[in-house]
């Protein structure tokens, strides 16, 4: 029997979790359990979780954004306080209040307007430098908000400045409903190299050799003290939020021979299905016990919240 | 005192008016209020009545086109006056003279006197004869003039720019505050101006739109500075109502009676000073009550009652006539009282008691049933 | 004697003194030119490594600070012209406004935008406007304008110190103004002791006043306005905020109370402004103890022209206000 590095057990456990826990999070949408809402990056997994386990947790910086739960998983597989966070509870990583789009634990943060992140992320990377930290900051963007302009001007500084940011653009071809044919022009990937920034690009239906590459452009970007940029093509195969999918059936139907869980279960399969089948059903009794768990809690006390309400 | 009569701004878009009719004959004479003339702009007519009384002496004649602030008549003291002092003081002062706060202010007046002496509707003119010794029409001047001319009526109205109403000084920020604000904020006639507290966190602050400026050792001081005309109690507390009516009142700090304008106070009634009724009492004919007294909302004093000073009512006491109260006595919520009954004073009756006999001096009346008991 | 020039740049110098997490960014700040009003001059002699020009991306560079701020630095950004900050208006109200609010955290968090504002410079359309109304309704941004009352240096140093984002407003005209201290004023000038001081100001300190006068920023018509109102007899308590979005201070309506006129005098365009918010807290807080309706005055509503003439027509200014005092007074 071939022996499998322990690092690619925790890949496939990770991309199932968060695959599973967003699938649950649809189906509490679904029974009118969850308020407010959701987007998924099922079918993307991969980048996720091949990118944030190329990075050091214990220092690292994260700027994700509207479609983060599979960043936020991976980084902290916090899977009670992503679920309370979407359904509103006060035990949620901001307590209820920030809801699916805006994440915030420990040094990984997110926003729900699209480009500004990026900003963000070049300047906590200049501030990482200053301290001499040695942190490096990750920020994922998607195709859509390649159309902000502000996503150049920090392409820009971080270039001008030499700052240790590692741009992850997820390219899943659709900004919302808009393909990317009627948004952009020219190739994406190419762009970062107007400001001087070297840039790599990757299928991103492995989660394996994202990894690799992320472990290789991390390094980079850390030892060398300037920016790296990775277009990652990648394809969701469920809808922008809730109902609102007008892509063709039989895209999705081709797109969905090609997803990284499906690869990667195969493989792991034919090695130790027993151990596949095992890690599968303790993540799905974690996701049960979770959702049990937060369905008792409670809102946040209004008058908490309204306590920090200026005068 | 004879005066100049001035044509008068009808219209503000119109400088020019018909003066139509003089609707008095030359040397008649005319009581203050009286129809003078008529005049008629492209607009509207408009009756112009005496501003003055006096002998009437016309200087245009009836069917001729005026200017706004145009002699047009005198009103003399005397039947046959010679007018030609008023008017060489009116020539020498006609460009001075300030039509509408939209000239430019000549700068022998001050803005401030200009203002006043509009407010106060007193004639140019009159100011112009009463300069100041360096030749300027200042604040100082217009009030000596007001001074000068007031009844009691308008003396009110000549403090600076206050209100023409009785200044009201709050004695007490607490609760009761706010119930004597709430009672002043529906009698046009009185003005809180001020409340004095002795609670440090009270300071500078404003309750119910009023400042609170002090503790109440600053009444006697702002009494001497003319900023307050009386004061008012608000608090509920009998001896301490009591200790503070009683300083103040020796230090010379008038108090004021403080009616709710729901209250009914029948005929011949009659109370003292610096009493408090809430809303919906009724003081009944023929009786009489002290000074100091809080009447909480709901009382009701009949007819021919007799009543001391610093009494407290809790709300719905109704007593029958005749009946005495002592001073001091305090009365809680809820009581009944029989007629023609004596209630001694320092007294304390609980609330729920209904009184069918006489109460002696320092007596507390419990009531029987104590449903906490 | 010192300018309002010389206290911001005293104390930008002592702040990057003494704690070495506060920087300062912003376009042409760079020795010798020292920004466009000259506020940064010298910095970056002294502090190379702490005072950085940026490329001309206020979007940009404002999310940049946020960034900074969010992983524990004190970024002190500079709008060459406040005109500018519509640009950043995302990071602004979208990203430094809802951090700690949002992510529910005690998220140590430290920015200062400071931004030359306002007119009387012939600048025209773009570069002299008042654009603190756009902020002022936002939750959990704090907007200060240090008037020539103030000691504005010192209200920066206080800024940077308290949790942002902070917008900081300097009006253009004050910058080469000595400031002016109880010590040196003709006119009685009280500062109230908090970090942002209410400045009170009054023409007569033995009659009661006549009017309440509210104004903030550059107001450098108000020594004439008290010399000239000291003239008419008219006595004014003119009170001077410079903390603007917050609740009215209750020594406005104290004031208020006593005068029971008020006059309320911004340099922003139109309605729908700081006046009108004032105005309202202040109506709440009186009842019906005005005497007379509360009168604000701003800048005409439409675009501030460049030519002089029209410009100085446009921008509230003495003889407007004059004419109001005299109005509410009548």
């Amino acid at each position: 029997m071939q022996s499998v590095p322990a690092l690619e057990w925790h890949l496939y456990q990770q991309m199932y979790l968060i695959r599973r826990t967003e699938e649950t999070l649809l189906d509490l949408f679904s029974q009118g359990l969850l308020f407010g809402t959701v987007h998924t990056c099922i079918g993307q997994e991969a980048i996720a979780v091949g990118v944030v386990n190329a990075i050091d947790k214990s220092k690292d910086v994260i700027w994700s954004n509207h479609r983060g739960h599979g960043h936020f998983l991976a980084y902290c597989d916090n899977i009670e306080g992503l679920i309370a966070e979407v359904m509103g509870k006060e035990t949620g990583v901001c307590r209820g209040i920030g809801g699916s789009q805006h994440l915030h634990y420990n040094n990984f943060y997110t926003n729900g307007i699209l480009g500004g992140t990026v900003a963000c992320a070049v300047g906590s990377a200049m501030a990482e430098k200053k301290k001499n930290s040695g942190a490096i900051t990750v920020v994922f963007l998607g195709d859509g908000a390649m159309g902000e302009g502000i996503v150049y001007e920090s392409l820009n500084m971080a270039s001008l400045w030499k700052l240790p940011v590692l741009f992850v653009l997820e390219h899943n071809q659709y900004a919302q409903t808009t393909p990317t044919s009627l948004a952009h022009t020219g190739d994406l990937s190419n762009r970062p190299k107007a400001f001087g920034i070297e840039t790599r690009e990757i299928k991103a239906d492995n989660v394996i050799s994202v990894n690799r590459l992320a472990q290789e452009c991390v390094h980079k970007v850390r030892t060398q003290q300037k920016p790296l940029f990775i277009t990652m093509h990648t394809y969701r195969f469920a809808p922008h939020s809730k109902g609102d999918d007008v892509r063709p059936a039989a895209e999705i139907e081709t797109a969905k021979r090609s997803d990284p869980l499906t690869h990667m279960r195969w493989a792991l399969a034919q090695i130790n299905e027993r151990r596949v089948a095992s890690i599968e059903n303790e993540v799905d009794m974690r996701i049960i016990e979770a959702v049990e768990t937060v369905k008792q809690q409670l809102v946040l006390a209004p008058e908490m919240f309204f306590a920090g309400r200026q005068p | 005192m004879s005066v100049l009569l001035y044509a008068p701004m009808v219209n503000v878009n119109e400088e020019q008016m018909n003066l139509v009719e003089w609707h008095k004959q030359p040397k008649e004479f005319v009581n203050k209020g009286e129809l003078l003339a008529t005049f008629e702009t492209t607009k509207s007519t408009y009756d112009f009545h005496a501003t003055d009384p006096g002998f009437f002496v016309p200087l245009v004649e009836a069917g001729s086109q005026v200017t706004v602030g145009e002699v047009i008549a005198a009103l003399t003291d005397q039947p046959n006056e010679d007018i030609q002092n008023l008017l060489s003081v009116e020539t020498k002062t006609e460009e001075a003279k300030p039509q509408s706060l939209q000239q430019t202010a000549d700068n022998r007046w001050t803005r401030k006197a200009e203002i006043l002496a509009q407010r106060h509707n007193i004639p140019p003119q009159e100011m112009e004869r009463r300069v100041s010794a360096d030749n300027r029409i200042t604040e100082e001047v217009v009030q000596a003039y007001l001074q000068q001319k007031s009844t009691t009526a308008e003396k009110q109205a000549n403090q600076g720019f206050s209100n023409a109403t009785e200044r009201i000084l709050i004695l007490g920020g607490g609760n009761v505050a706010c119930l004597v604000l709430d009672i002043l904020a529906r009698i046009p006639q009185q003005t809180a101006v001020a409340i004095l507290d002795d609670n440090p966190a009270l300071q500078n602050t404003t309750i119910m739109g009023v400042p609170v400026l002090g503790n109440l050792d600053r009444a006697k001081s702002l009494f001497d500075q003319n900023f307050f005309d009386k004061a008012a109690l608000a608090v509920g507390i009998l001896p301490t109502r009591r200790e503070l009516f009683e300083r103040l009142t020796t230090l010379g700090i008038p108090f004021v009676n403080i009616i709710d304008p729901s209250a009914i106070i029948g005929v011949n009634a009659g109370m003292g000073t610096g009493n408090m009724i809430m809303a919906f009492c009724r003081l009944g004919p023929e009786s009489q009550i002290g000074d100091n007294n809080f009447l909480s909302a709901y009382v009701n004093i009949e007819h021919h009652n007799k009543m001391g000073s610093h009494c407290t009512f809790g709300p719905g006491v109704a007593m029958s006539g005749g009946v005495t109260i002592g001073s001091s006595v305090r009365f809680g919520t809820g009581i009944y009282i029989e007629p023609r009954l004596t209630i001694g004073s320092n007294s304390v009756i609980a609330s729920g008691v209904t009184l069918t006999a006489d109460v002696p001096d320092n007596t507390v009346v419990r009531a029987k049933a104590n449903f906490h008991n | 004697m010192t300018t309002y020039l010389g206290s911001l740049q005293l104390h930008l110098q002592q702040l990057l003194s003494v704690d070495s997490t506060v920087l300062v960014m912003g376009e042409d700040i760079l020795d010798p030119y020292g920004g466009a009003f000259k506020v940064t001059k010298g910095l970056s002699t002294k502090f190379p490594d702490r005072v950085i020009t940026t490329p001309i991306s206020e979007a940009g560079f404002i999310g940049v600070a946020n960034g900074m701020a969010l992983r524990g630095l004190k970024p002190i950004v500079e709008i060459m012209f406040g005109d500018f900050i519509t640009l950043g208006a995302d990071q602004i109200i979208n990203y430094a406004a809802k951090f700690a609010a949002m992510y529910q955290s005690a998220l140590e968090y430290h920015l200062v935008i400071r931004m030359p504002v306002g007119g009387g410079r012939g600048y025209g359309p773009t570069h002299s406007q008042c654009l603190e109304k756009l902020f002022l309704g936002i939750p959990h941004i704090t907007i200060l304008a240090p008037s020539i009352y103030h000691d504005p240096g010192l209200m920066l140093a206080s800024a940077i110190q308290q949790p942002g984002p902070v917008l900081f407003l300097e009006h253009k005209l004050l910058y080469s103004q000595e400031l002016i201290t109880p010590a040196n004023s003709p006119f009685a000038v009280n500062l109230s002791d908090e970090s942002f001081p209410l400045v009170r100001l009054t023409n007569n300190t033995e009659k009661t006043a006549d009017l309440t006068l509210i104004t903030y920023g550059g107001a450098l018509w108000l020594p004439a306005l008290l010399q000239k109102m000291a003239e008419e007899e008219i006595w004014l308590d003119v009170l001077v905020p410079s903390s603007l979005n917050q609740k009215a201070h209750p020594t406005l309506a104290v004031s208020a109370s006593h005068t029971g006129r008020v006059v309320i005098v911004e340099e922003g365009a139109g309605p729908f402004g700081w006046g009108a918010q004032i105005a309202y807290d202040l109506q709440h807080a009186m009842l019906n103890r005005l005497t007379a309706p509360i009168a604000v005055i701003h800048a005409e509503n439409t675009i501030i022209p460049a030519t002089q003439a029209l410009e100085q027509l446009h921008l509230p200014n003495l003889q407007k206000i004059e004419q109001k005092i005299y109005e509410v007074l009548s």
